[in-house]
């Protein structure tokens, strides 16, 4: 019975916050009625789908106005993660430059207190987020360069080839799973993920990677979908995977790795990078030429 | 009279029972060293090829470290224990009493998508991430 009360308290509790921020180590739950307390502004925006032009008239707080509230000098990249498990980052620059509203209110009609939303104007909609639960700030590590490097092709092309791979119909791909199983020993970490267009997630394996698929378009790339990840945060043309100091690289998706270094933003790059027998190789050798291929793991030594 | 020969079984177990720390992990088989001196010269004392290292006290933390970080850590003996330290890597590095050294290297056979390694290290928990002078260097704790 005191279990039981405890529970009804805590779930009565939650219930009447709505939104949690955790800033280095600080969690401040929040409530429909503090963000009512707020600075209220109004945002008209625009969206196009397959039912023609949107107009929706947007009303909430900004994000800059809930932090400054609370006294959080975010200088960090943001993870939103939903009620209904969606997630995405957002860089300082996008905080910086664009907007961020949550949303009270959609043309006039109020949201549940579990059912705010992100909008972003000017950043794609599947940058926005129904039901925001958590905005989390943090240092990601996607500019720490790895230390092991290892291609995607090499790997991939030792792996059984699945045809419809589950719960996929008419497509063929590979297992995630096991082609990170080949050269990581993490299986309850975050990977950090980032397609050619420059797409990227910070995801749990167990979350979200365990059953993802890589399922091979007819271009050559390959998209990361399926499995626990939602539809709207699969990745086109999946180009790098990075976990603590070793990564990944989709090797079609480069010429060489000053593109790679470019897509992430690496400040230095080094004049060679060393295979496993020692040799050096330049890296302004490009990634079509042979002497990249199934040499297995490349060493940054700085 | 029972006893005593319970008593001394008890002792001799203790007496025989490996000293040093063990190596572990993505190996050919296992076995204890008591060497002590910087763990890039350990390793290549053993003829041990590791790209990474996961180093177990005997109260159940741990730190994973990379290759580049091995020549920056000692093991050393500290009052009967085997020990390490380092100033250049995060204090994290700093364990009592250590007891394994797990080694990870991608080269061992991946069975069910795992290694004795990565088996091992799902048996810890996660704590965290520190840096120091460009080392990354993870803590973990054993799961209860």
């Amino acid at each position: 019975m005191r279990y039981f009360t405890a529970f009804l308290i805590l779930a009565c509790w939650s219930a009447l916050h709505s939104l949690t921020i955790i800033d280095d180590g600080r969690e401040i739950s929040i409530s429909l009625e503090e963000l009512r307390e707020l600075e209220q502004i109004e945002i008209i925006t625009e969206r196009e789908d397959e039912r023609g032009v949107r107009i929706e008239n947007w009303q909430g707080v900004l994000l800059s106005e809930i932090f400054t509230h609370y006294g959080i000098d975010n200088q960090a990249p943001l993870k939103f993660n939903s009620y209904d498990g969606y997630q995405v980052r957002i860089k300082v620059e996008e905080y910086q430059e664009y907007p961020i509203l949550i949303a009270l209110q959609r043309d006039g009609k109020n949201y549940e207190e579990d059912d705010l939303r992100l909008v972003i104007p000017g950043m794609r909609d599947m940058f926005w987020m129904q039901a925001v639960k958590i905005i989390r700030t943090e240092n990601y590590r996607e500019s720490t360069p790895p230390y092991y490097i290892l291609f995607a092709e090499d790997l991939l092309s030792g792996m059984e080839v699945a045809f419809e791979p589950e719960p996929f119909r008419n497509v063929q791909g590979y297992y995630l799973a096991e082609m990170l199983s080949l050269v990581y020993p993490f299986q309850q970490d975050e990977y950090f993920l980032i397609g050619r267009d420059g797409v990227s997630h910070q995801l749990e394996f167990q979350m979200y990677l365990k059953n993802a698929v890589l399922v091979a378009a007819d271009d050559g790339g390959y998209t990361l979908q399926g499995g626990d990840i939602p539809y709207g945060m699969w990745i086109k043309d999946i180009a790098y995977i990075q976990c603590y100091d070793r990564a990944i690289i989709f090797r079609e998706q480069f010429r060489d790795l000053d593109e790679v270094g470019q897509l992430l933003e690496w400040e230095n790059l080094p004049e060679h990078l060393h295979t496993e027998d020692g040799s050096r190789i330049g890296i302004d050798i490009e990634f079509s030429e042979p002497v990249w291929k199934d040499s297995g793991i490349f060493r940054w030594v700085r | 009279m029972g006893k005593i020969i319970i008593i001394l079984f008890l002792l001799s177990l203790v007496a025989c029972s490996p000293q040093g720390y063990r190596f572990s992990g993505n190996i050919d088989s296992e076995f204890y060293s008591e060497q002590t001196g910087n763990l890039k010269e350990i390793l290549a004392l053993h003829e041990l090829n590791a790209e990474y290292a996961l180093l177990i006290a005997s109260d159940g933390i741990a730190v994973l470290i990379s290759e580049p970080s091995f020549p920056r850590i000692e093991i050393y003996l500290d009052a009967k224990k085997i020990s390490t330290r380092s100033e250049f890597l995060p204090p994290v590095s700093n364990l009592n009493d250590l007891s394994e050294i797990v080694i990870y290297n991608w080269k061992h056979p991946v069975v069910d998508r795992q290694t004795p390694f990565s088996l091992r290290l799902l048996e810890l928990q996660f704590l965290g991430e520190s840096s120091l002078n460009g080392h990354l260097v993870r803590k973990y704790q054993l799961s209860e």
